[in-house]
């Protein structure tokens, strides 16, 4: 059902964006005559409430955004006119057998999931690694981020990443994706190199069926430009334990000669390191492999958390005041938040489940920042001289963390250098010198012809120069034809979906036909 | 253009997008400063200089306490994942409890009217309501009262 809640005022999660809306609405399971619904009545309920939002929105030319958890940083996912919350869509569906594609490998079907779009990335590990159900088997997402708030879909469409430098990103997990665009039915995409379910599901579902890997892979990551996406098929695995043994230090030669040198990271499920810029050497070092799933081992203890066990944790203005505070070294402020970096926010000698592990949801600090680019692993070391220098220029005290991860397919995937990327993070304080020191860091990393690709849901500063030199003319011009196609060139329709940061990375205009 | 004026300007359009994460230290600075460069060249009295830093400062909140639930089954922490967006009401309570002023949730459920639970609370200050307080020598409580509701459960 849907509930408009009316004109207000709107935060995301970190509160860098404050900013009015014309309407927040709120859709869920439910329905006025209280009919428990199955698989295909819940799917196709959501489907149908989702497509008559669209039409209004365009009958009444306005932009309607899914904001699924509002964790993304930038405003890749809002507009001022309509937000859907998507949370309260938070079913898991399993697929019985008759309803897979006679390709697909029998011994994989009970790996599939159908993930509605607004679950979480923490209630999706819950549903999958603790089956209620006595026959199902206990599972495990492929890869997470370290944060378990994210809708699904949230956290594929702006392609949060994780560290599983011998996997992907989030995105590449997801097998078929349902398509609310207010044409007159929802698409259910597949790659034709991998089809997953067959028409009686799509059927079932009360979509159209495409299956074309660019359109595929262009909807993938396309953070809420191709419509609504309303579920996701997911392959997920047997359930494992990632194991971290204790966190160790290294030097520059030694970190060069790991990105160098792939036997090292081959059999390695997690590669992760941090350093403090204002410290010529040193780097710590976190890496977890992947292990059969064991009973026995102690319940890990959640990290990422700032409260202490009393309950006292920094205000909501003190990071932002302490970081800010003159006549204090950025070094200094650096190397304290370097400490209590690896008090809190390390695993290390600890061994889980990836929804034991990645559990940053409990607690979060408003008005801070945090900015990511990939590059490869082979211009890593590069990029850490690079960043090193910059951030003593700038006198910003930060905590560089960075994570490798294996390349995907998504068109518009971040994470997708060869042969591995390595996703450089920093929490910063947004205040002016954010976006100046993003700026400085980017045109340096071209001024040493890097190639670097920047987050989709960290940053801001996305113009179509930059799209020009992250992903090249014609991925682009593939992403905007398989837009196009999947609207039906319904300008109208396009329209409900545009919004300013994609206007801003030139994204909105039609393709260039040759 | 007067170079007070522009100077009033450029802070301004600088002070505008900005403001809501600026640190507290800085926000205060850039607030006097920019009634002073104001007052040198618009005739405003006193009484409405104080009204405008009435309004600034009650935009700004001084003190913010987060109720949250934690844990979740095996180790796998579901604290802070709300269903809805932060919905807000103020609440004021008279003389020392005397009278009070409650606040009904009433969106914590789904469009068929079954409830969900409350995920999360906020409760902030701001100096105004603060200074409120401390005038009226606690006769006066008022706070502002936010919730997000919880995630229906997934069977």
């Amino acid at each position: 059902m849907i509930r408009k809640n009316g004109p207000q005022r709107w935060k995301n999660i970190h509160v860098t964006i404050d900013q009015p809306l014309e309407d927040l609405i709120d859709i869920d399971n439910s329905n006025l005559q209280g009919i428990k619904l199955d698989t295909f009545g819940i799917l196709n309920q959501t489907s149908k409430d989702i497509n008559d939002l669209i039409q209004g929105a365009k009958s009444s030319k306005k932009q309607l955004k899914a904001i699924g958890s509002g964790w993304a940083l930038s405003k890749i996912h809002v507009t001022d006119h309509y937000l859907l919350n998507t949370k309260l869509l938070n079913k898991c569906f399993e697929i019985d057998d008759q309803f897979f594609h006679q390709d697909f490998a029998e011994d994989k079907r009970k790996y599939i999931v159908i993930a509605q779009c607004g679950i979480s990335i923490a209630e999706l590990n819950i549903y999958l690694e603790l089956p209620k159900v006595a026959n199902q088997v206990p599972r495990s997402l492929k890869t997470a981020g370290i944060g378990a708030g994210q809708t699904i879909v949230g956290a594929v469409s702006g392609n949060t990443h994780g560290a599983a430098i011998n996997f992907g990103a989030i995105p590449d997990f997801v097998v078929g994706i349902q398509l609310c665009n207010g044409t007159d039915q929802p698409i259910w995409i597949e790659r034709s190199t991998y089809p997953v379910l067959n028409q009686n599901f799509v059927d079932g579902i009360q979509s159209k069926l495409i299956r074309n890997d660019d359109d595929f892979n262009a909807a993938l990551i396309s953070f809420g430009t191709f419509g609504v996406i309303t579920a996701f098929a997911i392959e997920t695995e047997p359930i494992y334990q990632i194991t971290y043994p204790t966190i160790f230090q290294i030097n520059h030669t030694k970190l060069s000669s790991i990105f160098q040198d792939s036997n090292y990271y081959s059999g390695l499920h997690h590669l992760e390191f941090i350093f403090d810029p204002h410290t010529q050497d040193g780097y710590h070092m976190i890496e977890g492999t992947k292990v059969k799933y064991e009973d026995g081992h102690p319940i890990p203890t959640p990290v990422w958390i700032i409260t202490s066990r009393k309950g006292y944790a920094p205000g909501d203005w003190t990071t932002k005041f302490l970081l800010n505070l003159p006549f204090v070294s950025a070094a200094y402020k650096s190397k304290v938040q370097y400490k209590e970096y690896l008090k809190r926010s390390v695993l290390s000698n600890v061994r889980g489940t990836s929804g034991q592990l990645f559990t940053a949801t409990i607690t979060y600090l408003e008005g801070y920042n945090e900015t990511a680019f990939a590059v490869s692993i082979q211009d890593a070391i590069k990029t850490i001289e690079i960043i090193k220098q910059e951030t003593k220029n700038a006198k910003l005290p930060l905590v560089i963390q960075a994570r490798a991860v294996g390349p995907g397919n998504a068109i518009f995937g971040f994470t997708n250098h060869l042969p591995r990327s390595v996703v450089f993070e920093f929490g910063i304080v947004y205040d002016k010198n954010y976006p100046i020191f993003e700026e400085k860091l980017i045109s340096r990393l071209v001024a040493s012809n890097i190639k670097y690709t920047l987050h989709w849901s960290k940053n801001a500063l996305i113009n179509p120069k930059r799209m020009k030199e992250m992903y090249g003319e014609s991925n682009i011009q593939k992403w905007k034809s398989s837009r196009y196609k999947l609207f039906e060139h319904d300008m109208d329709l396009i329209r409900v979906f545009d919004n300013a940061p994609l206007i801003l990375a030139g994204l909105e205009s039609p393709p260039i036909v040759v | 253009m007067h170079t007070t004026t522009k100077l009033i300007l450029a802070y301004n359009l600088e002070i505008k997008p900005s403001f809501a994460y600026q640190s507290s230290h800085q926000v205060v600075s850039k607030v006097l400063f920019s009634i002073y460069l104001v007052r040198q060249r618009v005739q405003i009295n006193f009484q409405h200089f104080a009204l405008l830093l009435l309004i600034i400062f009650s935009a700004q909140s001084c003190t913010t306490v987060h109720v949250y639930q934690t844990g979740g089954p095996g180790g796998r922490e579901m604290g802070n994942a709300p269903s809805t967006e932060w919905k807000s009401d103020v609440s004021n309570t008279f003389l020392y409890g005397a009278i009070r002023d409650d606040v009904p949730i009433e969106n914590c459920a789904l469009g068929d009217g079954t409830r969900i639970n409350i995920e999360e609370i906020k409760i902030e200050k701001n100096i105004w309501r603060i200074g409120l307080y401390i005038v009226t020598l606690g006769l006066w409580d008022s706070s502002k009262i936010s919730w997000r509701c919880a995630k229906p459960c997934n069977p």
